[in-house]
């Protein structure tokens, strides 16, 4: 970030928590288009922003890679030797 | 017209392909008991287990026991859920109670449960870095499994639960059992203290 975006990102008083509501999608369409002027003119609130979307993104890419080669067999293993059993 | 484009910005909720997804594993489950839409529910649930122990409770070595305990759980009671979304709240409910259970269990009883197959406990993933995760996209998957699990725990469970599970907030509400408000604002908090430590 840029001296003078530093310096605009220490009068802005436009919190992370509104940059987080917004890519929620809570905000009115009026609302979002007062987001997007702001957004023009605020390099501070821009890069927020785009920290929060790679926060999010990264977090959606942990449901697919998370579980290591073996575990998924494993658990299926575990799953059919539990349905295999008979039942009390 | 970079910014309008960003204006496509709302996170939709995933939530809806899975439930779409119980809907249809609760009806084949109702219809054929316990078939392969049996099998598959309790193999979710035992992923899901072990995402919950990596990211919040810190402990992959856990991650075990809280499978196992997931798995017997929802054999136990998927079958009198009939509601999708209910049985969403149940599910996440079952495995947060699992996972942190275990983490009780080995803090105070170092029992250890017999596996139900001949699984042995290195097929458990440690918290070290495999060769894998030495790669660059390992390193950063690591990198963001760290700073996921610097995050203070009641943050950490409503990220897990929202931005990596897909649940709505009014969900992830419920599992937690605050309110709505409170949810989002400790979610908003998490993806701040994530963009700070991921910076």
């Amino acid at each position: 970030m840029s001296k003078s975006a530093k310096t605009a990102a220490a009068h802005c008083r436009v919190t992370p928590g509104h940059w987080s509501q917004y890519l929620e999608g809570e905000y009115s369409t009026a609302e979002c288009r007062r987001c997007e002027t702001h957004l023009r003119g605020c390099e501070a609130c821009r890069t927020k922003l785009q920290g929060l979307r790679q926060v999010v993104s990264a977090c959606r890419a942990v449901r697919v890679t998370a579980l290591p080669a073996g575990m998924k067999a494993a658990a299926r293993r575990r799953a059919r030797a539990l349905l295999s059993r008979p039942r009390p | 017209m970079l910014i309008a484009q960003e204006m496509a910005h709302s996170i939709p909720n995933r939530p809806h392909a899975d439930s779409a997804r119980y809907a249809a594993l609760l009806a084949k489950i109702s219809r054929d008991g316990n078939g392969p839409a049996m099998e598959e529910l309790l193999t979710d649930v035992q992923a899901l287990a072990y995402r919950f122990s990596l990211l919040v409770c810190g402990n992959p070595s856990d991650a075990e026991d809280a499978m196992q305990d997931a798995l017997l759980q929802t054999y136990k009671s998927a079958r009198r859920i009939r509601k999708p979304d209910a049985f969403r709240t149940w599910l996440y409910r079952t495995v947060k109670n699992s996972c942190l259970m275990s983490r009780r269990t080995a803090a105070h009883e170092p029992v250890h449960l017999a596996s139900l197959d001949e699984d042995r406990a290195d097929e458990v993933a440690s918290a070290a870095p495999n060769p894998e995760e030495q790669t660059a996209a390992g390193e950063q998957r690591h990198r963001f499994h760290e700073a996921f699990r610097s995050l203070p725990k009641p943050y950490r469970l409503v990220a897990f639960l929202r931005d990596v599970e897909g649940l709505s907030t009014r969900e992830v509400a419920r599992v937690v059992g605050i309110t709505e408000a409170n949810a989002k604002q400790r979610l908003h908090r998490a993806r701040t203290l994530l963009r700070k430590a991921l910076a």
